[in-house]
């Protein structure tokens, strides 16, 4: 195992921004995000969660499928340019493992998704693991901790005055082989480690029974359905914070005979998302968007990848206005079923 | 002494009993410590479990839409009204609700509170130097139980920004006030912040509101919890014509966040829900509150933002000098 000093991070960084672009969580009127670092010295630890997860990295709110132009007389089509090397820093375990979620999502299966694959092989994630989990994390429940490697490339747990590094894949292997001089061989420190993979978050663990979807299955008309989305204000707050809600649109802007055709994240919660042509609704109250949410990461997603589609970041817990707790929904149909 | 809450529940009681309402909205504890969320009664029963006290809580006003929008035209019968728990500035986003003809007084029960101002666990927090384990609130201090060590914070340090600002620490009128304590909060009209704002060139302050609004991740909660903003369709949920693309571009965010702050103009009553739900903490405050500022000085009002029938930016006078 190696060391990286506190003081070293910035080097590190601006070395490897000369050849890849850099994600790392900065603070912008105070207000924690991951965003594009141009200034090395910006970067921050000073969050539990940033408001933004990785997934804006991989997977962007918006993004341009394609341009055309003079579509009147010669149509010139122009596709999207190859995407830089990227990495992300300081991201946290419970968001890199959801990284993992989204790949069965875009990559696995018959069909895969040029654009994430693509921002995926040429992206790296460093994770730094949580020093103090709040109120809001609940990432213990789905058998990850504050020290969690899954999904990270290189995990670097914090010390007094050092990270201690952990290497993941070959991909984070070779980022610390090919800046040795920034690291420092210190042998193993595994009781460093385990002291961040045996805490416990606050909330403590939700125990979500493995066949929960299996109960969950009859519940389409389950009165608790309704009383949770009496609360519910229809913002789409809880699906874009959340680090592996990936519904999407796809959309043309024109500007006369210019355009582009975009993809843009969509919510579930919002009423024009299930809209129809003939202006059917399928789902014309929040009560079935509310269920859409919940039964998605619950039941649909469990059957089709055999993992519950939550990660216990606890950002939509923190962020929705209204209360709408996902481990209150888990404990009260674990207790109901 | 009784406390507010078992007073509540004392005339939510008999409300129900006496078949004066079909609903009560109000708060209960919600799932992590220290958080309030909206309730609704359908009896007694189900109202055994709210409470009333000093943390922070969403604004219900805005409830009163859904749940009485099969009878938006017409007067209830008595046992169809539905009751709200009513601060002060809860009342504002009643009131705006029955302005804009979208509720009938008629059909509420307004079971008023009066307010000293809501607490902020997140300053508390800050002061305590960790996440408080327990909090209790008395009548000037604010106990915050750490780890190893407690803290008394005084109330005012703690107190929600927004609070500081209030205009109206009870509901002006009510079919049933629960303390007959008038609170008293200070009223400070603050617009320091929005004047540094003024001070910056007009590059500057592009920028400022361009590094805002870039965060914006345009899930709406802004417009999803304001009272102001209640058209039955809104502008930005219809797709044809679509009004805002649904890519996020810098301009679009402007357009989206500059045309809900005109269309509120002269309508918000300044209770700071469009901030406080924001995920990305843009000071949409500021936004709302320069407008205001820019009513009550050229239309020389004392106080913009409260509903009444005739409004400065809602009626017109023909001897209006148009100066623009």
């Amino acid at each position: 195992m190696n060391k990286l000093l506190r003081s070293n991070v910035s080097c590190l960084l601006k070395k490897l921004s000369e050849h890849t672009e850099i994600y790392a969580s900065t603070e912008e009127d105070g207000v924690c995000i991951l965003a594009k670092l141009d200034n090395y010295e910006e970067w921050t630890m000073n969050y539990v969660r940033t408001a933004n997860s990785v997934k804006d990295v991989f997977f962007p709110q918006n993004e341009e499928i394609m341009k055309y132009k003079d579509a009147s007389s010669d149509l010139k089509i122009e596709a999207p340019k190859p995407f830089k090397e990227r990495i992300a820093f300081g991201v946290r375990p419970c968001d890199a493992a959801a990284m993992l979620l989204l790949d069965d999502v875009f990559l696995k299966g018959e069909f895969y998704d040029s654009y994430y694959k693509e921002r995926r092989e040429k992206g790296t994630i460093i994770t730094i693991a949580c020093e103090k989990p709040d109120q809001h994390c609940f990432c213990t429940s789905f058998d990850l901790s504050p020290g969690a490697t899954e999904g990270s490339d290189i995990v670097l747990y914090p010390t007094e005055d050092f990270f201690l590094v952990v290497e993941v894949t070959e991909k984070g292997k070779k980022l610390i082989k090919d800046n040795a001089e920034l690291f420092e061989d210190i042998g193993a420190k595994p009781e460093i480690v385990d002291s961040y993979k045996n805490m416990r978050t606050v909330l403590g663990d939700v125990c979500i029974p493995n066949d929960l979807n299996e109960k969950l299955k009859g519940e389409f008309d389950n009165s608790y359905w309704k009383k949770i989305a009496r609360r519910c204000l229809g913002c789409g707050n809880c699906t874009f914070v959340c680090p592996t809600c990936h519904c999407f649109a796809v959309c043309d802007v024109a500007r006369g005979c210019d355009g582009k055709r975009a993809r843009t994240w969509d919510s579930c919660k919002f009423q024009d998302f299930f809209l129809m042509a003939g202006d059917h609704n399928p789902r014309p109250t929040q009560i079935e968007r509310t269920r859409q949410r919940f039964m998605h990461k619950l039941n649909y997603f469990k059957e089709k990848y055999d993992k519950y589609q939550c990660i216990g970041c606890g950002r939509c817990v923190e962020k929705c206005p209204v209360g709408v707790h996902i481990a209150d929904v888990i404990t009260h149909m674990k207790e109901e079923l | 002494m009784m406390t507010m809450t078992e007073k509540m529940r004392e005339q939510v009681k008999e409300l129900f009993v006496n078949n004066e309402i079909k609903l009560f909205i109000g708060f209960e504890k919600g799932f992590t410590k220290f958080s309030r969320i909206p309730a609704f009664a359908e009896n007694y029963d189900e109202a055994k479990k709210m409470i009333i006290d000093e943390f922070e809580t969403p604004f219900l006003a805005k409830y009163l839409i859904r749940e009485l929008e099969e009878v938006a035209a017409g007067i209830v019968e008595k046992s169809e009204r539905v009751a709200i728990l009513t601060r002060g500035c809860d009342y504002l986003g009643i009131r705006r609700l029955i302005v804009d003809n979208i509720i009938l007084r008629e059909n509420i029960v307004i079971v008023g509170i009066p307010c000293d101002g809501l607490i902020d666990v997140k300053k508390a927090n800050k002061l305590l130097g960790e996440e408080a384990r327990e909090i209790t609130i008395d009548e000037e201090n604010v106990i915050a139980k750490g780890k190893t060590e407690n803290k008394i914070i005084s109330k005012a340090e703690v107190v929600l920004d927004r609070c500081r600002q209030c205009i109206m620490c009870e509901p002006k009128e009510s079919d049933i006030m629960l303390a007959e304590k008038t609170a008293n909060v200070k009223k400070n009209k603050d617009y320091s912040k929005i004047e540094e704002i003024e001070k910056m060139s007009a590059k500057e302050r592009y920028e400022f509101w361009s590094r805002q609004f870039e965060r914006c991740i345009r899930c709406f909660a802004c417009r999803d919890a304001c009272t102001a903003c209640n058209c039955r369709k809104c502008i930005f949920d219809i797709t044809e014509p679509e009004m805002l693309e649904k890519t996020v571009a810098t301009s679009e965010q402007f357009m989206f966040h500059f045309i809900r702050a005109f269309h509120v103009a002269g309508r918000c009553s300044a209770c700071g829900e469009c901030e406080r739900v924001c995920p990305v903490d843009i000071p949409l405050g500021l936004l709302n509150g320069k407008l205001r500022k820019d009513i009550e000085f050229l239309f020389n009002v004392e106080e913009a933002g409260i509903p009444s029938e005739i409004e400065p930016l809602g009626e017109f006078k023909l001897d209006d000098p148009d100066e623009w």
